[in-house]
């Protein structure tokens, strides 16, 4: 039992080590967040995606990543007395910006590492 | 038919009942001193002469039954027995059972409205005009205070509905867990509630309609990925 115990510590800190998995949503997401200079909501993500994120299927998206750690939500300040469900800002966490840095790294080398297989 | 028509005759000689069966045209009759001899002479000639009748009298001369022979397709005997004259035979007995029902549901049919009209609308109307003539006898008080309308004007009830999404998120609120609940399914709600204000507000009824359609499919799409049934679809997606 200790060893199974010790051997799944260490897959556990391997899968630390590893790029977290990133889909080409998440990409997007993380994308429009750290180009954007403010928080964005929901709808103007899908808004400014151009078709490529759907009003039916950000916010799941937005969830898994905020469960991540990749992002961060926060409900709207309200100045005057509201009703009704207030929207959630998002932003990008400082462990997204660097999973976004590395991936884009990744993209980089990947791409020049085809172009040299394909020259 | 022939009839066969027993009596009873007092005879002051011997001072005794005799029973008597007259029959035919001209009448002919013999007496008997007890019923049953005299029922059985009746019985075996109404056989003999179909088709037949014996009427049985009582005391008084009152005619007390009566007995009908007939043949039928195959020549067997048969008889029945009338006690009075207006008994009725099976058929004639479902007809009129029948008619008196059908008579009894058109009775009913005319008197139940009636019956409601009378019993429960006259006393509302009455009870309602009262109402109204006190409201009306109020002296106004506010400006707007013609506008109170009575109970007998009042046709139009206030419709209230609610805001889109309202059961939708009831429904998920029951399934998920708060978290998801919160992040996905509200959000989504929120989106839907700003777009139909927004196009209501601008008068743009069909395209509140539109949006009400585009985002039932964007919540049902939400429910099947935060529940995880899209795994599923695309499991099946890859077998094929």
């Amino acid at each position: 039992m200790p060893n199974s115990k010790n051997n799944k510590e260490q897959s556990d800190k391997a899968d630390d080590n590893l790029l977290p998995s990133l889909s080409r949503k998440e990409y997007l997401i993380l994308e429009m967040l750290i180009e954007s200079i403010r928080e964005l909501y929901g709808l103007e993500m899908v808004e400014a995606s151009g078709g490529n994120l759907k009003r039916g299927t950000i916010y799941v998206t937005l969830q898994r990543m905020q469960e991540k750690g990749l992002i961060d939500s926060k409900p709207e300040p309200r100045t005057a007395p509201e009703i009704g469900i207030p929207r959630r800002l998002y932003s990008v966490t400082g462990y997204g910006a660097r999973v976004y840095k590395a991936y884009c790294a990744a993209r980089a080398v990947l791409a020049s590492e085809l172009a040299t297989i394909g020259g | 038919m022939n009839e066969f028509e027993i009596h009873v005759e007092y005879d002051p000689k011997q001072d005794y009942n005799n029973w008597k069966v007259s029959y035919g045209d001209p009448v002919e009759c013999f007496r008997v001193w007890k019923k049953h001899t005299a029922l059985h002479y009746a019985k075996n000639a109404a056989r003999e002469n179909l088709p037949s009748r014996i009427i049985i009298h009582d005391q008084n001369g009152n005619v007390e039954k009566y007995i009908e022979y007939r043949s039928d397709s195959e020549n067997n005997i048969i008889y029945r027995i009338k006690r009075h004259l207006f008994e009725l035979t099976s058929s004639e007995l479902i007809f009129s059972v029948f008619g008196s029902i059908v008579l009894i549901i058109i009775l009913l049919l005319l008197l139940v409205p009636w019956v409601i009209w009378t019993c429960l609308c006259c006393p509302l109307i009455k009870l309602n005009r009262y109402l109204s003539e006190r409201i009306n006898a109020i002296p106004p008080l506010y400006k707007n205070f013609n506008k109170v309308r009575s109970i007998h004007h009042a046709t139009h009830k206030t419709h209230l509905s609610k805001a889109p999404g309202t059961y939708l998120l009831a429904f998920v609120d029951f399934l998920f867990s708060p978290k998801t609940v919160e992040l996905t399914f509200k959000q989504i709600v929120r989106d839907w509630r700003g777009e139909y204000f927004e196009a209501l507000k601008q008068g743009r009824t069909w395209k509140a309609q539109w949006i009400m359609v585009r985002y039932r499919f964007s919540f049902a799409c939400a429910f099947i990925k935060a529940s995880g049934l899209n795994f599923v679809f695309s499991f099946f997606k890859q077998s094929k």
